[in-house]
């Protein structure tokens, strides 16, 4: 897999030469200007609604930069429609979903890739095929077990599903990372005397950092964006998420455009961090099985 | 996703348990069985997916044959929701509604998902920005990126009706009023939100194409077109199916952007199976009659993965 990547990498600065003119040179930077707006255009406008107050929000024509920006809907949204609270609950239970999948894809995938486990290819295709399920069919049975087991309305059960739902994903890239890192190496270390787990820990974890990256990025994401479950199990308002505090105001009669927009430039806040941050590593877990056929 | 486990590829392993080879990473004492270390790595992830995927999945094909009375009290009554599916108007609608949106969408992520993962590939200034630049729909939340689109799309202080009445289109177009509409409004929003995906996935196939294809084919004299035709797409053809199985999965199954915009409005022009099967369970509380509707779901699901796992397999 190392070798494939590194092909890749190559294949990518050498491209196939393209002879286009100036006018072609034109259209190209035309196409990547549409590009840029019709990817960025929207969350401009998400923000520009969420500085303005309630009075241009309604005026027309719409103003394309807020005459008075204020930051009063931000302070409003958090206080009053305690968006600090359903970000808090998104923040605990997306945290701790993210290190659950993390100690468990990578152990799982360490397992699915050293050892020779019986019925193991077929375990290894019921995780992908996990993936197919409609949530509505895991929900009605969870959600009664949920309620006769006094857990709606908690944490637990709600970091629990969507560490199920990030797993079967992060299992496979994981178990992709360790295939391409060579066995030798946990063999030494079991001679020098680490246990199974020790090899796994000290020696094959440490070089798979890229993979536990992408893995945490993605079952953050999972967690941070989830809304069905959401809104089905946690229905107390003091255990409100993001996505579901959002959606329920969109609901109502009239709707206060700029401060729900302020809920939205917020809850984006946390995603915007990690792909800055962290973009790279997330792209190359993603694409990493589609050019392997 | 990868195709070879490295333990059935790699003979470096000793394969049968119990017996030990030379060179066998066994732990010192030797008191577990291989398979069994291998099995304690694996077993607490089957664990989580047993208790909120396997069990549900199981308890919903019992639940479908019951029809629920009251909170506490379920009646076995055979196959008689199924055959209520059959003469309900409201689920073939909801059928034809999410049939509509996964076509509409999966078309649009990969034309457009295509369009954007060959401009990339040109060579062009700072293509690592624009790369994260046609990653951002992809970032937000779907219940964001529904609201967002309501407020742009909305009819009377919506930007997109402004920007259309300035190019002297008549409007107001009343996107989520209008039947013929809301549909295709909320697929033009799931098109923004999902390309992405599709994007970076055909570019790192776009990447892995090798030069030498293109080269003896511009030696036979084919022109870009032709290229194209004979040599980018059959090299995509992979990455392609992927995609389109993917995508089909996932937006049969989509619940959210639905939802929130329109919440199946109006009059069931966007009335998809997930938010009909959301509405019979969590709003009516018949969750019989809203498993078999699950069980359906589930079996055009499953068609398609069967379809996906053959491919990668």
């Amino acid at each position: 897999m190392i070798a494939s990547e590194e092909r890749l990498r190559k294949a990518g600065r050498v491209r196939a030469p393209d002879e286009i003119g100036w006018l072609g040179q034109m259209g190209l930077y035309l196409a990547l200007a549409a590009l840029t707006i019709f990817c960025l255009f929207p969350f401009a406008w998400i923000f520009c609604t969420a500085l303005k107050t309630l009075g241009e929000t309604f005026k027309l024509p719409p103003s394309w930069w807020p005459h008075q920006p204020t930051l009063e809907n931000f302070v409003k949204i958090w206080t009053i429609q305690s968006f600090g609270r359903y970000f808090l609950n998104s923040l605990i239970i997306s945290g701790v979903t993210t290190l659950l999948s993390i100690v468990l894809a990578s152990l799982a995938g360490y397992g699915f890739s050293r050892f020779r486990l019986p019925g193991g290819r077929i375990a290894m295709v019921g995780v992908l095929a996990a993936q197919m399920f409609p949530g509505i069919v895991l929900l009605i049975p969870y959600f009664t077990l949920a309620s006769r087991l006094q857990m709606l309305n908690t944490y637990p059960v709600l970091i629990l599903a969507y560490t199920s739902f990030s797993l079967p994903f992060c299992v496979w890239m994981m178990k992709g990372f360790f295939d391409g890192i060579p066995t030798e190496l946990d063999e030494a270390a079991t001679i020098d005397g680490c246990s199974a787990l020790g090899a796994f820990l000290r020696v094959v974890l440490p070089l798979s950092m890229p993979g536990v990256v992408a893995t945490a990025i993605f079952s953050f994401l999972v967690a941070w964006n989830e809304f069905l479950f959401a809104v089905v199990l946690a229905t107390r308002e003091t255990m409100y998420v993001v996505t579901v505090g959002i959606a329920l105001n969109i609901g109502q009669f009239r709707i206060q455009w700029n401060e729900l927009m302020a809920g939205a430039v917020l809850a984006t806040v946390p995603t915007i961090i990690l792909y800055a941050l962290l973009e790279r590593h997330l792209v190359r877990g993603l694409s990493a099985g589609a050019v392997k056929g | 996703m990868p195709r070879s486990t490295r333990s059935s590829s790699k003979p470096s392993i000793p394969a049968v348990t119990g017996i030990p080879t030379p060179g066998d990473p066994r732990p010192r004492g030797g008191r577990w069985p291989r398979w069994l270390v291998g099995f304690a790595f694996v077993a607490p992830s089957l664990l989580v997916l047993g208790t909120v995927i396997a069990f549900p999945v199981m308890d919903t094909l019992r639940l479908s044959l019951m029809e629920t009375r009251s909170k506490d009290q379920t009646v076995f009554v055979g196959l008689a929701n199924y055959a209520r599916l059959i003469q309900d108007a409201e689920f073939w609608s909801a059928f034809k509604n999410s049939i509509s949106f996964t076509i509409g969408s999966v078309l649009g992520h990969i034309l457009l998902g295509l369009a954007v993962a060959l401009l990339l590939n040109q060579r062009i200034p700072f293509r690592p920005v624009f790369r994260i630049i046609s990653l951002v729909p992809w970032m937000f939340a779907p219940v964001v990126v529904a609201m967002t689109w309501r407020w742009m799309l909305d009819a009377q202080l919506g930007v997109i009706n402004f920007l259309l009445a300035r190019l002297g289109l008549s409007g107001p177009f009343l996107w989520f009023e209008n039947t013929r509409l809301a549909l295709p409004a909320i697929i033009a929003t799931n098109v923004w939100r999902g390309f992405p995906f599709a994007t970076i996935t055909l570019l790192a196939a776009l990447q892995a194409i090798p030069k030498e294809q293109y080269e003896a084919a511009a030696v036979d004299g084919a022109s870009a077109p032709m290229q194209f035709r004979f040599v980018t797409l059959p090299n995509l053809r992979f990455a392609l199916i992927i995609i389109a199985t993917l995508d089909t999965i996932w937006n049969f199954k989509h619940f959210d952007l639905i939802q929130v915009m329109t919440n199946g409005g109006p009059a069931g022009a966007t009335e998809v199976l997930t938010t009909l099967a959301y509405k019979v369970s969590f709003e009516n509380f018949e969750f019989g009659y809203a498993a078999a509707m699950g069980v359906v779901m589930s079996l055009v699901l499953l068609a398609t993965t069967v379809v996906y796992v053959r491919r990668i397999l």
